[in-house]
């Protein structure tokens, strides 16, 4: 996992400090932080990470959108949802436009490790 | 008056269907928290004349944070969490330990988290009970009196009924000391849905 870049994708700065000590705590690199979709989207293309987690409830552009947004620009891009909403149908829609992998909030970090782990080692 | 009576088997129904619903909330924030017990009120459910919605949680003159956030989809509803000042502080204290519990950025931000995530345990649970799609919008915060908060919550939802149901229920902390309200206000349209759904109408 050593040297994996991750690009965070939270409206609040509080999930994105959360996740951010997890990641650091088990060897990611954060690449990035964005605060919306928007942002993860314009990041993405410019930080090129190696994984993206991406919230789904945000401003300006909601997680799902984004997360198909990236995926027509990159069809390998890995991207893991991180979401307080875990409702089936929103479950499927976000692996259906392309995530790895769904977290339901709130979560442990050993959650967070294995999926990552599990999707870019 | 709403489009048709609401009846105390339909208020009965709804009382149960937050007392699951808000019952996955309070796991989750307990998981969160880290903490065995939470207590929960059970939920009352009563039908109130628009006027004296503001009023529901008593003690209007006392400020307070509330964070809401509105769900559509296939019906409108609005959840409401409102803490008395001293409980978001030692909110904010417990997931973010060192701290001082100030409504600063990150104090503020933890506050519309765990709002964030009550809500989406809630609406999860509601979603798997009926079957209906409940996508929220972006949390919002507000620090007031709480009759303030809940009117602007109403105003914003325009609700046109000169009554709202209200469904609310306390919830209390042991190691934290954390007590809060959970409000759920549905529209007028949400509640005949969720009435069909469950067969009272």
């Amino acid at each position: 996992m050593l040297g994996k870049r991750i690009l965070i994708t939270d409206d609040t700065a509080f999930m994105r400090m959360t996740l951010r000590n997890i990641l650091v705590k088990n060897g990611y690199e954060i690449a990035g932080e964005a605060e919306d979709g928007v942002q993860a989207v314009e990041q993405y293309m410019i930080i090129k990470p190696d994984l993206v987690t991406m919230d789904i409830t945000m401003p300006n552009m909601d997680g799902i959108t984004a997360i198909k947004k990236i995926m027509e620009k990159d069809p390998d891009a890995k991207i893991v949802v991180v979401s307080a909403m875990g409702q089936k149908a929103l479950v499927i829609e976000a692996l259906n436009s392309g995530a790895k992998d769904f977290i339901v909030k709130p979560f442990q970090p050993d959650r967070i490790v294995e999926a990552l782990q599990k999707v870019i080692g | 008056m709403h489009a048709f009576k609401i009846d105390d088997n339909m208020l009965d129904a709804l009382k149960e269907l937050a007392n699951i619903g808000i019952g996955n909330a309070v796991t989750s924030l307990s998981q969160l928290l880290g903490e065995e017990k939470i207590n929960m009120v059970i939920p009352v459910a009563t039908l109130v004349p628009l006027q004296d919605a503001p009023e529901s949680l008593g003690e209007e003159e006392i400020p307070v944070a509330g964070v809401y956030i509105k769900a559509a989809g296939d019906v409108d509803l609005t959840v409401l969490f409102v803490l008395s000042l001293d409980s978001a502080a030692n909110l904010i204290t417990n997931l973010i330990p060192g701290t001082k519990g100030g409504l600063d950025q990150m104090g503020i931000s933890v506050l519309i988290e765990v709002g964030n995530i009550l809500t989406g345990s809630y609406l999860n649970a509601v979603s798997l009970m009926t079957g209906l799609n409940l996508l929220p919008s972006p949390p919002q915060i507000a620090v007031d009196m709480s009759g303030a908060i809940i009117s602007t919550v109403m105003a914003e939802n325009q609700l046109i009924d000169d009554e709202v149901v209200l469904l609310r229920t306390t919830i209390r902390t042991m190691e934290s000391r954390i007590d809060g309200n959970i409000l759920i206000l549905p529209d007028g349209g949400a509640l005949e849905k969720i009435f069909s759904i469950l067969g009272l109408r």
